[in-house]
């Protein structure tokens, strides 16, 4: 379906200033801004959104099988997977299959709504999330949420985590780089049910941490609300109802950097990084207010605060806002990172009823039987499959948007990576056989269209049953920063103690190192 | 059914009348003012009579309750001087949301206000933990939308705000005097006063309400506001403006009113009397009986209801949530308007149930769409053996010994369990052995008993396990799978019990329960985890009275008089 957009030219003169603009043309798909600092440097800024999803994966029918697998376990790994070594199957070398070309029927379930996009696609299989090996927290989905994105420690407490996440960390050296951008540089949203299991999903279960200036980080509260991050990331939309009093707002916040200046010089260290901290906010709204006065951006047709229907449609009628919001701040390069974490998804979106996570998520886990259902796990992997696949599509729609936007000799896409991220492996709780799915390859900084299994030949930190696992996910994130050209980055802890749990070299221990990039993944 | 609760309420009078008592015992100065106790009555939230009844507390034979004030303190000479042991150190706190919003709707009385978006705080047992509330830049975003909507909000509603006549050229300045003391919670200084004014004529020549509503977009921002910011000093005497905001944000959740904030005016706060001539008046304000429900709703963690998952055939929707959570606070609001003590907490079988809870517990429903105060059956004693607290802590399938345990090891006892073995996650428990299924008891035990985890769960299990007769719903049950229950265990001191109500006996009967309590009272009136460990504070609002009971409201008097919460003065001080 074809999606018109409307205009809100309030002020393109004081736009077009604030951007650095001379004299841009008009962009592709209606949309008003070009990326000048793209234009200037000769190619287009590349850009990442990670999709950030909760309560795990089904093997079942995300896996695709080697290529030199019985054709009896078809096109993908199917319920082998849940005990492959049980079954007599190799499970520990390393493998890759060319997914460029593979049509809705060719790809395991969990993908295919990915097909029209195989060429881009990528997909990770048997990473581990080694740096949750120092984590210091109960809670599994805690230490997943603060680990995934970030690479730290999952020692999140009610102060920090151990490290800012990898989109927050990317801003502010995008900031750097390119002072022109604001603090919008990376989008946080959160598509948040009216009610969710955790409840507090947003504050206590969160992917997304803010440097805290000695080294961790603080959570970053996505926006759940359409209109709201509309109104923020075109303020002209909003700008007329408020005429002196918005430029007035941007006085005051000039103003009060300096009344936090001196309050801060009157509490003790850690008081005083908070409000300093809290200035630095302040500033960079000013900055924004600045920047993007009343914004030129074009913005989609109908994109709002969703009201109608019920919950599981305003859920999804919410994410495909979101969808288009970054697709718009990207077309107008207000932003080059953006992350939309998916909060406890109504269960009736899948076909279901019931609690997702008690229900569905640990029954299909491998070899959880728990809660009376385990009976049926059949029936929950379905429910799970259909849980990924809302996921799939999701990132399917946002990347048609983008894949519909040209820019400069392809599109918005072409120098995108969608990444698509969980919190942990399974319904297990485990950490190991992480699979991560992605949608574009960075501006060529990635060699797309392939799975990629990769050897289990790194001790696990979590995992009782393996003695072994693949490499560290913090390599995913470091070939991301890279991906992004950033320069140089490190990881609190370089490496973590990896032990062998089980087998004839029980209790093993093998540093694994953090950092790197993965090797079969870039170009 | 218990007719003293079905009776008129004396709700709100009685814990006055408690206070008032209280206080009068603690300032020898003061005239007796209580009126008549009119003592517990059978079916009330008191214990059962003792071989001495306890003696009415008008008699004047008898000993009324120990006082919990410290002796008067006169204000400190030299607060500044650094103590060896500062009882609560001066810091800094974010209004949390809650906070936010309520003062926001006290600042602005007859304003219509926009509605306003504020993230969520994060919660770690209570919302209000100085240490996680830090900025974001969602929030700091969403406090100038707020800012912002507000001034235009007052556009139309400027006298309500300002009372001067806009063309008095002093009108600005006593704007900022009158409403600055509002919102900053004391007087404005020179150095406010100066930039508050200079945004006036920056923006107001000519257009006074323009002035107006740059200083309000100012201060509606400024660190001042939002946060509440104890000055300076390793161990700093609390000035009365101070005291104002930390009893009003402790009893109330918001601002102090005109009343307060003129009582730190006049001094009134820095003498004992004043000090608890404010506190009444406080307690008698239905913002204290909403800010007493809310600490057992944190501290009960009844918002894990909302997120609980039952089977579908158990029906457990939004209504049946809705009558768990009832209960339970009424449970609360009882404890407060009948001098609930701790042991009634874990040991009294009164509730207020409607029809869904009435067939829970086995007893006559009241009439449709009606609740009723009744007398629970033997084993549900306390709110450890109701629903709330049951349903709250199980399985959609299951019950859950360690939810169970855990809560009152780490809630009830402090006992901090530290950190689950990274490599115990996800581990399975048996489903079967010997032919037969396994009790939850039994999966529990095999699961958790061997290292690391059977570190803490020899702590957690025993007293999980106590609660195996209630099942996920917490309706009472007597088989597992066909097994018979066992819910014998033992404390971590081992002193065993049989069930739940035995367990629930012991634990009111124990020092370190209220201890523990006491401290989840004292962090959640402070907004602190880490000040909320003062031994002296801890002892003042653990003291039993004559009759060795501890009167929970009389915990949180104890508390919040006391010079150490009241003025942050230390003992060296207060001598």
């Amino acid at each position: 379906m074809s999606r018109r957009t409307r205009r809100f030219v309030m002020d393109r003169r004081q736009a077009l200033r604030a951007m650095g603009l001379a004299g841009a043309g008009a962009m592709g798909c209606g949309l008003a801004l070009p990326r000048l600092a793209a234009a200037q440097a000769g190619r287009s800024p590349r850009r990442v959104v990670f999709v950030l999803a909760e309560l795990g994966w089904v093997a079942d029918t995300l896996r695709m099988r080697p290529p030199d697998a019985p054709p009896e376990f078809g096109r993908y790994a199917g319920p082998w997977f849940a005990d492959p070594v049980a079954m007599g199957l190799p499970d520990e070398d390393a493998y890759t299959l060319d997914l460029a070309g593979m049509g809705h029927g060719d790809l395991s379930p969990a993908l295919a709504p990915l097909a029209g996009h195989s060429g881009r696609l990528t997909v990770l299989d048997g990473l581990g999330l080694h740096s949750a090996g120092a984590g210091s927290v109960v809670d599994a989905h805690r230490i997943g949420h603060a680990v995934a994105i970030s690479g730290g420690a999952g020692g999140f407490d009610r102060r920090n985590n151990g490290l800012p996440s990898l989109d927050q960390r990317m801003a502010t050296r995008l900031r750097v780089l390119e002072p022109r951008l604001t603090d919008l540089a990376a989008l946080s949203f959160t598509v948040l049910p009216e009610m969710g299991r955790f409840g507090q999903v947003g504050p206590n279960y969160d992917f997304r941490f803010l440097d805290n200036g000695v080294g961790g980080g603080v959570p970053v509260p996505g926006e759940t609300r359409v209109d709201a991050a509309l109104a923020r990331l075109a303020p002209g939309t909003v700008a007329p109802r408020y005429g002196r009093l918005k430029a007035m707002r941007t006085d005051v916040l000039d103003a009060l950097s300096f009344e936090y200046t001196r309050i801060a010089g009157r509490v003790g260290a850690e008081d005083r990084a908070r409000l300093e901290l809290h200035r630095d906010l302040l500033r960079d709204l000013a900055a924004r207010d600045a920047a993007l006065g009343d914004s030129v951006c074009a913005v989609p047709e109908g994109v709002g605060q969703p009201n109608a229907g019920d919950a599981a449609a305003r859920y999804e009628a919410t994410s495909r806002s979101f969808a288009d919001l970054i697709a718009m701040a990207f077309s107008c390069d207000i932003a080059r990172v953006a992350s939309i974490q998916f909060a406890d998804p109504p269960t009736t979106l899948f076909g279901a009823g019931g609690d997702l996570d008690s229900g569905y998520a640990h029954p299909a886990g491998p070899d959880y039987q728990r809660n009376g259902v385990g009976g049926d796990r059949a029936a929950a992997v379905e429910v799970m499959t259909r849980h990924m696949q809302w996921h799939a599509q999701q990132i399917a729609l946002l990347a048609d948007r983008l894949a519909a936007m040209p820019e400069g000799d392809g599109t918005v896409l072409d120098h995108t990576a969608i990444v698509w991220v969980n919190e942990m492996t399974h319904g297990n709780h485990e950490f190991d056989q992480w699979p991560v799915v992605m949608v574009g390859d960075l501006g060529g900084a990635f060699r797309a269209g392939r799975y990629i299994r990769f050897a289990q030949d790194t001790p696990t930190v979590f995992g009782r049953d393996r003695q072994f696992c693949g490499v560290p996910h913090t390599r995913l994130l470091e070939s991301l920063w890279a991906g992004m050209e950033l320069g140089p980055i490190e990881f609190a802890a370089r490496t973590v103690p990896g032990v062998v749990r089980t087998g004839p070299f029980e209790g093993m221990r093998r540093d694994v190192v953090l950092g790197g990039t993965l090797d079969a993944l870039m170009a | 059914m218990i007719a003293p609760l079905t009776g008129p309420s004396n709700r709100t009078r009685l814990p006055v009348l408690l206070l008032a008592t209280l206080l009068v015992a603690c300032a020898p100065e003061a005239p007796p003012a209580a009126e008549p106790d009119p003592g517990p009555a059978p079916g009330t939230l008191e214990p059962e009579p003792a071989d001495d009844p306890p003696p009415a507390a008008d008699d004047p034979d008898e000993t009324p309750p120990k006082p919990v004030l410290e002796p008067e303190a006169e204000p400190d000479p030299e607060p500044d001087e650094p103590a060896a042991a500062c009882p609560t150190p001066p810091r800094m706190r974010r209004l949390n949301r809650r906070e936010y919003l309520a003062t926001i709707a006290d600042l602005f009385p007859g304003v219509p206000l926009p509605r306003l978006d504020v993230a969520p705080d994060p919660r770690d047992v209570f919302d209000n933990d100085a240490d996680a509330l830090a900025p974001s830049a969602l929030l700091v975003d969403q406090y100038a939308q707020a800012a912002l909507d507000i001034s235009a909000g007052i556009e139309q509603h400027i006298d309500l705000l300002v009372q001067c006549d806009h063309a008095d050229p002093w009108c600005p300045r006593d704007f900022i005097d009158t409403f600055g003391r509002r919102i900053y919670r004391r007087p404005i200084d020179d150095a406010e006063h100066e930039f508050l004014l200079g945004l006036y004529f920056d923006w107001g020549e000519g257009d006074f309400v323009l002035g107006i509503q740059a200083m309000v977009q100012a201060m509606l921002q400024s660190p001042t506001f939002l946060y509440r910011i104890e000055d300076a000093g390793p161990c700093h005497a609390l000035t009365p403006y101070e005291t104002a905001t930390r009893l009003s944000y402790a009893l109330w959740g918001t601002m102090p009113d005109d009343a307060l904030l003129d009582a730190a005016r006049d001094g009134d706060l820095d003498t004992g009397p004043g000090l608890r001539h404010a506190v009444v008046r406080m307690a008698e304000d239905p913002r204290f009986e909403e800010r007493w429900v809310d600490f057992f709703r944190q501290w009960m963690d009844l918002d894990r209801l909302e997120r609980a998952a039952k089977a579908p055939e158990d029906g457990f929707d939004e209504a049946a949530r809705s009558s768990y959570r009832a209960e339970m606070e009424d449970f609360a609001r009882q404890l407060l308007h009948r001098e609930g003590t701790l042991t009634d907490l874990l040991t009294s079988r009164v509730a207020r149930v409607d029809a869904r809870m009435a067939a829970l517990y086995g007893v006559d429903p009241p009439p449709a769409g009606e609740t009723a105060v009744v007398e629970l059956p033997r084993g549900r004693e306390g709110f450890l053996n109701r629903g709330a607290f049951l349903a709250a802590r199980a399985h959609p399938f299951e019950t859950s010994p360690i939810l169970r345990g855990v809560f009152v090891l780490e809630r009830l006892l402090c006992i901090e369990l530290g950190e689950q073995p990274a490599d115990s996650l996800g581990d399975e428990a048996p489903r079967e052995a010997e032919g037969r299924p396994l009790t939850t008891r039994e999966r529990t035990e095999a699961i958790t008993g061997r290292q690391p985890c059977s570190g803490c769960h020899s702590l957690i299990n025993p007293i999980g396990f106590a609660f195996e007769h209630f099942d996920t719903l917490g309706r009472t049950r007597y088989t597992d799978l066909g097994q018979r229950i066992d819910p014998r265990g033992h404390l971590p001191d081992g002193r065993p019990f049989g069930e739940s109500v035995e367990l629930a006996e012991l634990l009111a009967a124990d020092e370190a329960v209220a201890e523990c309590f006491a401290r989840h009272w004292l962090r959640y009136l402070l907004g602190d985890a880490d000040a909320a460990r003062d031994p002296e504070l801890i002892a003042a609002a653990t003291a039993r009275d004559a009759f060795g009971r501890i009167e929970l409201s009389r915990m949180v008097w104890s508390i919040v008089l006391h010079p150490r919460f009241a003025r942050n003065l230390t003992s060296e001080a207060d001598r």
